[in-house]
């Protein structure tokens, strides 16, 4: 095996309990990238770290929430911007492979109880598909043990990373629902690498309650 | 798919044939006119005005024209021969509309695959564990992408790798500015003549032999300067960063007139061309028959010996009538016996012979820092040069630093690495001579010169100190005139086929040299 981002040969120890489960996608010890989980006292409604645990400035500001609440696997830091920089704009498809036994963790213990959740990868563009040739939080999606199925398609509005804040809050919900696939019965989780000012899940959330779902949640990478 | 791109790009050479011809022809012809009607200038210019204004007219036409032209030739610096990406191509594109229409782009599918072999036409790794599969979004299939070359822009198999070449670029002799006058000793002489035969007759291939400290550098300057002249692209590819930015101010002083550009991992001149590019050989990968002569400094070094895609990527960046120049104070085996023609230079710049490795049995199970080794460092303290250590790994630099900073406290000692932040600070200092000891793991192995050092190398038995590395290592001492000669001592507790190797071959350079 090699590390995903130096490539240098990995000697696996090779022993009775590794033989039946050997991993095909690790990182080495020097790029092993120092995230760091999410403890303690949350907003309730994002999944912000807020040592009252209270609702926090923005939250109490939203007006006209579809979603039931959101929750993050990682502080989005440092290392966490790193890693998903190479996943989604140097296009690493498996940068992230390796945390699959952690992101699964992180999402049983905040929507361990939802069993019959349907997960909902918040989608990108035709053309950023084109470029990219893969979702990243379909990707994110794959790693979690539940079903997950694309309901939503997006209008190109161009790259995220470069709007201000403000000019992200005005655009128009560019999400639609997907032709000719049928609603799942259950509550719905829509996934995303990250929650930033939370416009993107928002939109995606106004989108699915319009079409007559009721239970709302999201998970992302990194908060 | 490939089938259009393939019937459009050849639509588009045709035209580009088109607009390259009419240019060429309306040059000429107005230059043709202009010569005629300022013959008959003095007399008619008196007698019309009118007439003058058309000259002027016709000048700016030519002008206009002739700006193109230099156009076209801006286009084949900064475009022949460079492997795209499809994101990359359209990048390309936005920057120049015209792009179409000036060069020649050939589809090469990103990633072939024959008989479950698969193979990365940008990198040209085949190691199947570096072919990662996905589900594609856009063909809704498994695509495979290269995690060996992912830095350079990903590619997957369903696309493609462009490759921009320009057919019609008129070879032209181009202005050098050359600046060299220091003397060159015979045998350099010999090594830069033969140099520049082999780059007159398109020689394929020509390997230099020097030993460590012969002054290689300056024996490419006349042969490379022989290739600008004759409008040919150079290349000089070396394996470490370290050497190119020490490269580049020599290079500089020498070709005054000629724009040089230094590529390396995170350096700014990546998107630039110019006849003269100076890179590591990692760069390489950019090219397809992009260069007529390609200079590769130090062949038997890492990396380029411990990856064969390097070497076909250098192959592939060299144009099929182009020359290939090796350097290298310790060509391996494989090198040597595809003999090629070789011009050996086994005697230094300054004529003394090279310092030969004193080897000692020594115990380094107790203390990273032995009794011998401590009184020998003390006894060299006495000739008033600068001590290098070299040391395997990181972690024993890291261990032995306060050893030795604890024996010695009132000389400067540190350590650099490869993972040291302050690295090219330390070197510095170290050139400036304010650190008195320096330890150091193979970094420092090759290309940087320091005047007046003595070299210990602490157990040269490691695997890392293989014949090339310790031959490499012995020659950073006596390197200068004022002080030719040095101290080079191996502490080992093994005495390994690579030490003894390379004393052996250290000692026949001399008596190889003394020949002469
Ligand atoms: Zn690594
Ligand atoms: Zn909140
Ligand atoms: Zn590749
Ligand atoms: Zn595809």
């Amino acid at each position: 095996m090699k590390c995903l981002i130096c490539l240098t040969d990995m000697n696996q120890a090779i022993s009775w309990q590794s033989l039946g489960k050997r991993q095909r996608y690790g990182y080495c010890a020097d790029c092993e990238p120092k995230l760091k989980l999410i403890t303690g006292p949350v907003c309730p409604d994002c999944g912000r770290h807020v040592s009252t645990g209270a609702m926090c400035h923005d939250c109490k500001e939203r007006r006209g929430k579809s979603l039931s609440y959101n929750r993050s696997l990682y502080h989005y830091d440092g290392a966490s911007k790193a890693l998903l920089t190479l996943c989604k704009y140097r296009y690493h498809y498996h940068a992230l492979t390796p945390l699959k036994r952690e992101i699964n963790q992180g999402f049983l213990q905040h929507y361990g109880k939802l069993k019959q959740a349907t997960l909902v990868p918040v989608p990108v563009s035709t053309k950023r598909m084109e470029e990219r040739l893969f979702n990243q939080a379909a990707l994110i999606a794959s790693l979690i043990n539940r079903p997950a199925l694309s309901l939503l398609d997006k209008h190109h509005t161009g790259k995220q990373a470069l709007k201000t804040r403000q000019e992200r809050l005005d655009l128009a919900n560019p999400f639609y629902l997907t032709e000719g696939k049928s609603l799942p019965k259950g509550p719905i989780v829509l996934i995303d690498d990250v929650y930033t000012t939370g416009t993107t899940i928002h939109h995606a959330a106004n989108v699915l309650k319009t079409a007559g779902i009721s239970e709302i949640y999201s998970f992302t990478l990194a908060r | 798919m490939l089938k259009q791109l393939d019937q459009s790009i050849r639509m588009v050479n045709h035209y580009i044939n088109q607009q390259w011809l009419t240019v060429k022809k309306s040059v000429i012809t107005s230059s043709k006119r202009i010569q005629s009607l300022t013959k008959q200038g003095p007399t008619l210019v008196k007698e019309s005005n009118a007439k003058k204004s058309l000259i002027a007219k016709q000048t700016d036409k030519v002008k206009t024209t002739l700006k193109q032209l230099e156009a076209i030739e801006d286009t084949y610096l900064l475009l022949d021969g460079l492997l795209v990406t499809h994101e990359q191509l359209g990048i390309l594109k936005k920057q120049r509309p015209d792009l179409n229409q000036v060069i020649d782009i050939r589809a090469l599918p990103a990633i072939t695959k024959t008989r479950g072999f698969m193979q990365c036409a940008r990198c040209l790794n085949t190691d199947r564990a570096l072919f990662l599969p996905f589900p594609c979004g856009k063909c809704h299939k498994t695509d495979w992408y290269c995690l060996n070359c992912l830095k350079y822009g990903r590619l997957a198999s369903c696309q493609t790798l462009f490759h921009l070449t320009i057919q019609h670029h008129q070879t032209k002799p181009l202005q050098t500015g050359f600046q060299f006058t220091s003397t060159l000793t015979p045998h350099q002489e010999r090594a830069s003549d033969q140099l520049v035969n082999a780059i007159q007759t398109n020689e394929r291939h020509l390997l230099i032999h020097a030993v460590c400290g012969a002054g290689k550098t300056e024996m490419l300057f006349r042969g490379i300067n022989q290739a600008l002249l004759t409008g040919k692209r150079v290349c000089v590819a070396t394996p470490r960063q370290d050497v190119i930015k020490e490269l580049l101010p020599r290079f500089q002083a020498v070709f005054t007139d000629v724009p040089i550009i230094c590529q390396y991992g995170g350096s700014d001149d990546n998107h630039k061309r110019a006849w003269l590019t100076l890179c590591t050989t990692h760069q390489l990968i950019r090219y397809k028959l992009a260069f007529d002569v390609l200079i590769i400094d130090e062949v038997d070094a890492f990396p380029y010996h411990n990856d064969q895609h390097l070497i076909k990527q250098a192959a592939r960046a060299l144009k099929d009538t182009g020359t290939f120049i090796y350097l290298s104070a310790t060509p391996r085996p494989a090198l040597v016996k595809k003999r090629y023609p070789t011009c050996f230079v086994p005697v230094r710049y300054h004529g003394h012979p090279l310092p030969v490795p004193r080897p000692y049995f020594t115990s380094f199970k107790h203390t990273p820092l032995p009794k011998n080794v401590r009184e020998a460092i003390t006894n060299e303290r006495e000739n008033n040069r600068q001590l290098l250590i070299f040391v395997a790994t990181i972690k024993q630099a890291e261990a032995l630093l306060p050893h030795v900073q604890a024996a010695y406290p009132t000389l400067t000692i540190e350590a650099v690495h490869a993972r040291s932040e302050k690295r090219k600070a330390l070197i510095d200092e170290f050139r400036l001579r304010t650190i008195d000891i320096l330890i150091t793991t193979t970094i420092l192995e090759r290309g940087v010169t320091f005047p007046s050092v003595d070299v210990f190398v602490l157990q040269a038995d490691h695997d890392v100190f293989d014949e090339a590395a310790l031959v490499q290592i012995a020659g950073r001492a006596g390197r200068s005139k004022d002080d030719p000669t040095g101290s080079v001592q191996f502490y080992f507790e093994t005495y390994t086929k690579a030490i003894r190797k390379s004393i052996k071959s250290i000692n026949k350079m001399n008596v190889l040299g003394e020949r002469l």
